[in-house]
C-alpha cells in the first residue's frame, strides 16, 4: 500500500517552490552540496585543483585569487580544495543525525501517543530529561566521554537529538488517534500494531518531513560546532569547523582562512532552511496562495 | 434456546472525570435477534453511541468504567474479553459504520487498498494467508463495490476518498462493514450527513444487503422517519435509560412512554406546516451530570404525578413483546 501523490500535487509543489527566490537559493545550494559530496566520495582527490592535505609552505598565506579560489592557508594548503573535501563529512553527519532520529523519534512517539496511559508517560517523561539539558552541552559531554572521531559526533548527537522528533511524532499521533478514520480502523478489527504502522505513521509523516529538512541544517551546524572544539574530524583530514578553528589564530594576516569555511557552514545551513520552510508552505494549503 | 445474537443485560456505564461521576447508562438491557434490525432512538446526548461503543470495546479508557451488566455475544461476555481477544471479534464478527463517513476514511490511501485492508483481514482470520494485493483480494474489493452500487468499481478503486461523494462514501464504508459477514452490525447515525434522496438509497441499500448477508442490526438514529423505514423493533432511550421498547408498528401505533408519544407529536404534520408552527417537547434533555430522581422525563412530563420525581419507573412488559419504563403502566 504505497503512498502515491499524484501528477498535479508535484506540479502545485513546484510551482510554489519555484515562486520563491529564497527557497531557489535554498535549493541550489543544498542541491550543489549534496551533488559535490557524492562527487567527492566517488572521485576522491581527483577531484580539486590541488592536493587538501599537501603541504607547501611556499605558498602559504595567499589571498584569494584566481589561482587559489578560497585563498591558502598557514601551510599552504588550497582551502577551496580543502572546502570541497570536507563536504561529504559534514553532509554524512548531518543526514545520519537527522535520519536516525527521525527513524527513531516517530515511532517512539507514535506509538507513545497511540497507545497512551503508562507507556505515553513513560515515554515522555524519558524524553523530558533529554529535552531539560541543552542537546550542544549534551552532546559536547558525551563526545569528550566517547572521545575525538566522526562517528563519535553522530552518536553524541543523537542523544539529544531524537526526543524533539518523538514530541512532534506523539503530537500528530494524539490528533489521529481521535480522528474517525481510526475509530473506523479499529471497528474493522485491524491490530493495534497495523493501525500505528499503516494509518498512524503515513498520516503523520509531513510535519515530520519538513521538521528534518529544516533540521539537516542544524545538524551540520552542530557537528562543526564539535570539531569546532576538537571533538570531531581530526587533521590533516579537512572538515569545516576544524578549518575554523585553525585559522582563528591567524584572523590578522589571513581572515580567509577561518572567514571562508565559516560562511560555507553558514550558507549549508542557511539553505536547508530555507528548503525546510518552502516545503513547509508547499505541503500546507493554509499558505498555497494559489 | 433463543436465537439472540446480542445480549445486552442491565448496562450501566459511567464516566469519571474531574468534574464528578456521570451516569452515561443506567441499567440497559436489549436484546438483538438473528437477522432482526433494531432501531434505537433517542435525542442528542442520551447514550446511544455510547451504548455501541460499549458494544465495540472502544469506550474511552481509562475515564469510562462499567459499573455493573453484562454485553453477550454468540454465548460469551464480551466485558471478560482482552483487548486482543476484542480485535479479532470486530470487523468480522461484529462491524459498525458512522455518521461521517469522508473522515471515516484514511484520506492517504485509495478506496480499493482500504477495501483491501478489511477483505485481507477477513481472509487471514478464516484461515487463508493472502497478500492485500493478490488477485483473489482484488476479485472480492470489485465484487462488493458492485454489490454496494458503486458505477465502474475499476476505475473507482483508484480514486481517493476525497474524490467521492458523501453517499459514495458511505458506500464504501456499507462495503467494509459488510464484507465480512458479520453476524451484528452497529450503524450509528450512517444516514444523518447525507441529503433525503440519498438517505432514501443508502437505506436500502443497507435492508437489502444486511438481509442477503443474514447480519443483524442496531441502527442509531435520532430520526423517527429513518427508522420506520429500517427497523423491526425500536428502542427509545431517553437520558442514558431505556424507556419503551416495541415493534416498529406498535411503537408508531400505540406509543405507551409520554416522552415517545412527545417524540411522535412533534412529527411536522400538514396542517402545523401550514400554520408554520412546530410542536416541539418543552425543555431540553438533562444534561447527564444532573439527571432528575426518579424518572428522568418527569420534569418534561405532562402526566407527571408526585411518585415520578422519587422513584425510577423499571422495564417491564405492559403487552406481548411491548415494554414501558413508566409509572402510568404500573399494574400493581
Amino acid at each position: 500500500m504505497g503512498i502515491s501523490i499524484d501528477r498535479r500535487e508535484i506540479s502545485i509543489i513546484l510551482t510554489i517552490l519555484r515562486r520563491d527566490r529564497l527557497s531557489i537559493f535554498g535549493i541550489a545550494v543544498a542541491a550543489v552540496f549534496i551533488v559535490t559530496s557524492i562527487a567527492v566520495r566517488i572521485f576522491g582527490n581527483g577531484l580539486v585543483p590541488y592536493d587538501p592535505t599537501q603541504v607547501n609552505m611556499m605558498v602559504a598565506f595567499q589571498a584569494p585569487s584566481f589561482q587559489h579560489f578560497f585563498g591558502t592557508d598557514n601551510l599552504g594548503r588550497d582551502i577551496f580544495s580543502r572546502c570541497v573535501i570536507a563536504a561529504p563529512i559534514d553532509a554524512e553527519i548531518g543526514f545520519s543525525i537527522v535520519v536516525i532520529s527521525v527513524l527513531i523519534g516517530t515511532i517512539l512517539g507514535s506509538c507513545s501517543g497511540y497507545i497512551g496511559g503508562k507507556v505515553d508517560e513513560t515515554f515522555m517523561r524519558i524524553t523530558d530529561v533529554f529535552i531539560a539539558v541543552p542537546t550542544l552541552v549534551l552532546a559536547v559531554v558525551v563526545a569528550v566521554a566517547l572521545g575525538p572521531g566522526v562517528e563519535h559526533v553522530i552518536e553524541a548527537n543523537l542523544v539529544g537529538w531524537w526526543p524533539v522528533y518523538a514530541r512532534l511524532a506523539r503530537a500528530g499521533a494524539l490528533s489521529l488517534k481521535e480522528s474517525q478514520f481510526i475509530e473506523a480502523a479499529k471497528v474493522a478489527g485491524i491490530s493495534r500494531f497495523r493501525i500505528i504502522l499503516k494509518h498512524i505513521l503515513p498520516n503523520n509523516i509531513s510535519p515530520i518531513l519538513v521538521y528534518a529538512t529544516l533540521d539537516i541544517g542544524n545538524a551540520i551546524l552542530y557537528a562543526s560546532v564539535l570539531s569546532y572544539l576538537g571533538l570531531g574530524a581530526q587533521p590533516p583530514q579537512a572538515e569545516w569547523g576544524r578549518m575554523v578553528y585553525d585559522g582563528q589564530v591567524y584572523l590578522v594576516n589571513g581572515w580567509w582562512i577561518s572567514i571562508i569555511p565559516g560562511l560555507v557552514i553558514f550558507a549549508v545551513a542557511l539553505a536547508f532552511n530555507l528548503l525546510g520552510d518552502a516545503l513547509r508552505d508547499a505541503f500546507d494549503p493554509r499558505y498555497r496562495k494559489l | 434456546m433463543t436465537n439472540a445474537v446480542l445480549e445486552v443485560h442491565d448496562l450501566s456505564v459511567v464516566f469519571e472525570t474531574f468534574e464528578g461521576r456521570y451516569n452515561a447508562l443506567n441499567n440497559i438491557n436489549v436484546t438483538i435477534n438473528q437477522s432482526e434490525v433494531i432501531g434505537l432512538v433517542g435525542e442528542s446526548g442520551c447514550g446511544k453511541s455510547t451504548l455501541a461503543l460499549a458494544v465495540m470495546g472502544l469506550l474511552p479508557r481509562p475515564h469510562a468504567k462499567i459499573p455493573s451488566g453484562s454485553i453477550t455475544f454468540k454465548g460469551k461476555n464480551l466485558l471478560s474479553f482482552t483487548e486482543k481477544e476484542m480485535e479479532q471479534i470486530r470487523g468480522t464478527d461484529i462491524s459498525m459504520i458512522f455518521q461521517e463517513p469522508l473522515t471515516s476514511l484514511d484520506p492517504l490511501f485509495t478506496i480499493g487498498d482500504q477495501l483491501s485492508e478489511t477483505i485481507q483481514i477477513k481472509l487471514q482470520r478464516a484461515g487463508e494467508n493472502v497478500r492485500w494485493n493478490s488477485g483473489k483480494v482484488k476479485t472480492e474489493v470489485l465484487n462488493w463495490m458492485k454489490r454496494v452500487g458503486l458505477a465502474d468499481p475499476e476505475s473507482a478503486m483508484e480514486r481517493y476518498p476525497h474524490e467521492f461523494s458523501g453517499g459514495m462514501r458511505q458506500r464504501v464504508m456499507i462495503a467494509m462493514a459488510l464484507a465480512a459477514e458479520p453476524r451484528l452490525m452497529l450503524a450509528d447515525e450512517p444516514t444523518s450527513a447525507l441529503d433525503v434522496t440519498t438517505q432514501v438509497q443508502i437505506l436500502r441499500l443497507v435492508k437489502s444487503l444486511v438481509s442477503q448477508v443474514k447480519a443483524s442490526v442496531l441502527f442509531i438514529s435520532h430520526d423517527l422517519a429513518v427508522v420506520a423505514q429500517i427497523a423491526d423493533r425500536v428502542a427509545v432511550m431517553y437520558a442514558g435509560m431505556m424507556v419503551e421498547e416495541a415493534s416498529v408498528h406498535e411503537i408508531f401505533e400505540n406509543p405507551l412512554h409520554p416522552y415517545t408519544q412527545a417524540l411522535l407529536a412533534s412529527f411536522p404534520k400538514e396542517e402545523e406546516v401550514k400554520k408554520s408552527k412546530l410542536v416541539s417537547i418543552p425543555g431540553s434533555v438533562p444534561n447527564i451530570a444532573h439527571i432528575p430522581p426518579g424518572c428522568p422525563f418527569h420534569p418534561r412530563c405532562s402526566f407527571a404525578k408526585d411518585i415520578c420525581s422519587t422513584t425510577r419507573p423499571e422495564l417491564r412488559e405492559n403487552s406481548p413483546g411491548h415494554r414501558v419504563a413508566c409509572v402510568l403502566y404500573d399494574k400493581s
